[in-house]
């Protein structure tokens, strides 16, 4: 107008605009104010809050961009070209194929004057920035003349001018001195804005982004709930059907979504044998999309989803035990690539899980658009603590199953042997009660093992043997082992004759627990030992009635010598009582000579029975010397026939020995005769057999020497073999027998051959006891 | 006929010996006993009459040898031999031979004693043949020289 004082009309029209103009101001705040405070959600507040700025200040276009990751998108716009907001969304410098490219450091770079105002790259002297930080511009063709690229702070796309904007604004949202937002306002007519609009605009932006900031919370809180209640029921989901992989399942679904991100995977991590580490897969999201993929999903699968550590983001965080982020990947000298039917890894988070302090696993997500920060993992941390808590659980209750298998496997193992042993198996406690039997055991004595739970060991034990029993159980209380034998009482009542093996159990602080043994059924055995000794008896006793066959020619003279005179005898007696007058003397001398001989033939006949006779039960104490004289007169005959002269050399004294009489009656005819037949067609005369007996210590020695024509070597290796005879008609029996006689006795039997020539054959017999202390005082041993 | 008759038993066995003698005694013979053929033979001269009884079977000479023996020295006293034993080639071929008259134990009843009755009219009769003998070799002796010659073409 003029350079004039303005009129008071001037003034007053001035005033109502002014008025008029705080009046709209004061209505934009208001209705601002109230949009901040009506209970909308963000999206609701930007669609309001961007319609009331575009109507209040008239611009073509607004738009609101708001932080995501790394990047400012436009989260709202208005009157803006599609393309437009396509081609300017992102404000991060990315390659041709959509890969971000980060600076030295790895982070991006916001271009353009967006990115400028975003990053707090502004010099305030400049006049198309505001003290504030924002930036404002009614003609953008002079801006892009005045200005050089340094001035502008690097990269401008300078779309908006392409685009025939040439008035901008850009005012910075923030909130706690972060800029997470940016208000745009774009129109093609210059000279849009006015000073007073921006510093406007700089306040409601202060409200906006503090109702911005509000509802981010509210939302960032519903996002927590939301994740909380994810926990929640995965975590329940665990409990009760105890499977981890249908738990993890639905905790990378909420990771995923959670995080915007494509796929993930939750993985834990173990220890290989050879000492490297390797992820896991628990979880996974399908990513097969193809053939190629779906065979590659495939192996994995195969592989037990195991992957050892490589150079790789994944094998960053595990290597690492932090957190990694990589919003560039491509570019990541961390990267190790991706297997070719893999789907594109444009960023990526790795979160490790550490539970007690230990890496036990980790989570990855990939392909956030926008990228991930670290506020995102720190969000996330409830969740990771989750995960981590069932992979421990997971493993504890592995380790636990792992070990209640073995011991169940151990058990059954020890179980079987046990169960299935051919030894009888008995443990009892200290009180002697039956804490386990096994079923052989049972069966063994007639019982069910239940049967015997419980019961005592002496109840199944005879009497008589009590004591012997409480002497064992007394070496198991001092901790000494034994074997020996002993007799059960089976449930009939019958014996039952067992090899026992025992031993004690000790506590781990050395107290008797009791004791546990294996025992072995040797009943059978026991009664072939009898059936053996008894055959051994019976074969001993028809060796001797056929020795008295064989020498029946010398029975036959022995018994009628006596029988002949008898007859002899009663004839004279009967002849002389006839005569007129009988000579009584005569004939009682006569009367007695009968009785004589009777008595003799009573007394072969006698001998020749005890020969005959079966063992005693109990052998008795006898002289040795009668048995030798018995004997030799059994032979005598034998002897007379060959011409051998048959001699005993026997001490005056009675040596006593305790022996089956019959026995050694046996072993002496046995050797006699063997040194009578000896003889065979040498040395026609003087042939010479001697008995020998005399007492040596505490033995006494019974030797029968010959003079015949001895021993041969191979002879004498195989002298008391059974069967092994020189005779033609021998059986070979007699040295074997008469060797276990004597060595049943106690005694030895030895054969030598003599210095001249012939042989000898002798025995010892322990000396009965007491006659042996008697010997020995002879001695002149003093007790 | 038991006049001056003597019965030698000679056995090993002292009581058999002896009940034999008792037998021979209470029939009023008489009786000697030898513990064995040794015995006997120290004692042994031509004018011993009697009968042999003997056993077969003893230690030293036995009862065959013995007889054996008195044969070898013209010896006309009967042998009775009594055995214990069956029958043996042996014992066959003497009998066979007539020397001997073999007697088992234990004899039936008179056995023993009819044997002895039977050997010793045997005896009587040996010795009466061996007296004649005696008694023409004497008298050949008093033969002359060619009484002699002529004797030996008869």
């Amino acid at each position: 107008m003029g350079g004039s004082e303005p009129t008071s009309r001037e003034l007053q029209e001035q005033n109502e605009e002014l008025r008029a103009q705080l009046a709209r101001e004061r209505e934009l705040t208001v209705r601002l104010l109230k949009l901040a405070n009506a209970s909308s959600d963000l999206h609701g507040l930007m669609r309001e809050a961007t319609a009331l700025l575009q109507g209040w200040t008239g611009c073509e276009a607004v738009g609101i961009r708001l932080r995501e990751g790394e990047d400012f998108p436009y989260f709202e716009t208005r009157g803006f070209p599609q393309d437009f907001v396509r081609l300017e969304n992102s404000l991060c410098v990315s390659s041709i194929d959509g890969q971000r490219i980060g600076d030295c450091q790895g982070n991006v770079v916001l271009e353009c004057m967006c990115g400028n105002v975003l990053c707090g790259r502004f010099d305030p002297s400049l006049p198309f920035f505001t003290p504030h930080g924002s930036f404002w511009t009614n003609s953008t063709a002079a801006l892009l003349a005045s200005t050089t690229e340094a001035d502008r702070q690097a990269r401008t796309r300078n779309r908006c001018n392409s685009e025939g904007y040439e008035s901008v604004a850009l005012v910075p949202l923030r909130s706690d001195g972060t800029t997470f937002g940016l208000l745009q306002l774009n129109d093609r007519r210059p000279g849009r804005f006015t000073r007073e609009q921006i510093d406007l605009l700089e306040g409601l932006a202060a409200g906006l982004a503090e109702a911005i900031g509000r509802r981010q919370s509210a939302q960032g809180f519903r996002l927590s709930l939301q994740l909380l209640a994810a926990i929640r029921d995965a975590q329940l989901q665990f409990i009760t059907e105890t499977s981890s992989r249908a738990a993890f399942g639905a905790l990378l679904e909420t990771l995923v979504t959670m995080t915007d991100s494509e796929y993930g995977f939750i993985a834990d991590v173990i220890c290989r044998e050879d000492g490297r580490l390797a992820t896991r897969n628990l979880a996974i999201s399908d990513i097969s999309w193809d053939a190629a993929s779906r065979q590659l999903f495939q192996q994995w699968a195969a592989s037990n989803w195991e992957f050892p550590t490589v150079r790789n983001l994944i094998g960053a965080t595990v290597t690492s035990g932090r957190l990694v982020i990589s919003n560039a990947v491509s570019h990541d000298p961390r990267s190790g690539g991706t297997p070719p039917a893999h789907p594109p890894l444009r960023s990526f988070m790795g979160i490790p899980m550490y539970s007690r302090g230990e890496l036990v696993g980790m989570a990855g997500v990939a392909n956030r658009p926008g990228g991930y920060t670290e506020d995102l993992a720190e969000f996330l941390t409830p969740f990771i603590v989750t995960c981590a808590g069932i992979i421990q659980t997971v493993r504890g209750q592995e380790k636990e199953k792992e070990a209640a298998r073995a011991l169940r496997q151990s058990e059954e193992k020890y179980r079987r042997i046990v169960e299935t042993a051919n030894e009888g198996i008995w443990a009892i406690d200290p009180g002697q009660r039956t804490t386990y039997v096994n079923r052989q055991m049972a069966s063994m004595l007639g019982y069910a093992p239940e049967e015997m739970l419980g019961r005592l060991m002496t109840d199944f034990m005879f009497s008589e043997d009590l004591a012997d029993h409480n002497a064992q159980i007394e070496k198991r209380r001092q901790g000494a082992d034994s074997q020996y034998e002993r007799r059960f009482r089976r449930k009939d009542g019958s014996e039952c004759w067992t090899h026992v093996s025992a031993t004690g159990i000790r506590g781990s602080d050395g107290d008797f627990l009791g004791s546990f043994a294996m025992y072995v059924n040797v009943n059978r055995l026991k009664a072939d030992e009898k059936r053996l000794s008894l055959m051994g008896q019976q074969l001993q006793h028809a060796v001797r009635l056929a020795t008295l066959g064989e020498l029946a020619a010398g029975i036959a003279h022995e018994v009628n010598q006596p029988l002949c005179a008898i007859v002899n005898y009663a004839k004279a007696c009967g002849n002389a009582s006839r005569h007129p007058t009988p000579d009584l003397a005569k004939i009682r001398e006569w009367s007695d000579s009968i009785a004589m001989a009777a008595a003799r033939g009573g007394d072969v006949v006698r001998r020749l029975c005890g020969f005959a006779r079966r063992t005693e039960v109990h052998p008795c104490k006898i002289a040795i010397q009668q048995l030798v004289r018995d004997a030799a007169l059994l032979v005598r005959f034998e002897a007379e026939a060959r011409a051998v002269t048959l001699r005993t050399e026997m001490p005056q004294d009675d040596l006593l020995v305790v022996a089956q009489p019959v026995q050694i009656h046996q072993v002496l005819v046995n050797l006699l005769r063997n040194a009578i037949e000896a003889f065979g067609h040498c040395r026609p005369t003087g042939r010479r057999v001697v008995v020998d007996v005399r007492r040596l210590v505490d033995r006494v020695w019974i030797s029968v020497e010959d003079n015949g024509p001895g021993l041969s070597e191979t002879v004498s290796e195989r002298l008391f073999e059974p069967f092994f005879t020189t005779k033609p008609e021998g059986l070979g029996l007699g040295l074997a027998i008469s060797r276990t006689i004597v060595e049943e006795h106690g005694g030895q039997v030895l054969a030598t051959s003599n210095h001249e020539n012939g042989a000898s054959f002798h025995f010892t017999l322990p000396i009965a006891k007491d006659a042996l202390q008697d010997a020995f005082e002879q001695d002149g041993f003093r007790r | 006929m038991l006049l001056n008759k003597t019965v030698f038993v000679v056995d090993d066995d002292e009581e058999l010996c002896q009940s034999v003698c008792a037998l021979v005694s209470s029939l009023g013979g008489a009786a000697r006993a030898f513990a064995s053929a040794e015995a006997f033979l120290e004692r042994y001269d031509e004018s011993l009459r009697g009968v042999v009884v003997v056993d077969l079977r003893m230690p030293g000479m036995s009862g065959l040898e013995l007889q054996a023996e008195l044969a070898r020295r013209n010896s006309h006293l009967p042998v009775i031999v009594l055995t214990a034993f069956a029958r043996t080639p042996t014992t066959e071929r003497a009998m066979k031979a007539g020397a001997v008259t073999i007697i088992d134990k234990p004899y039936r009843d008179d056995e023993l004693w009819d044997a002895i009755r039977t050997a010793l009219v045997h005896e009587e009769a040996a010795w009466n043949v061996q007296q004649r003998r005696q008694d023409i070799h004497r008298r050949l002796l008093t033969l002359s020289a060619e009484e002699r010659q002529v004797l030996e073409q008869i």
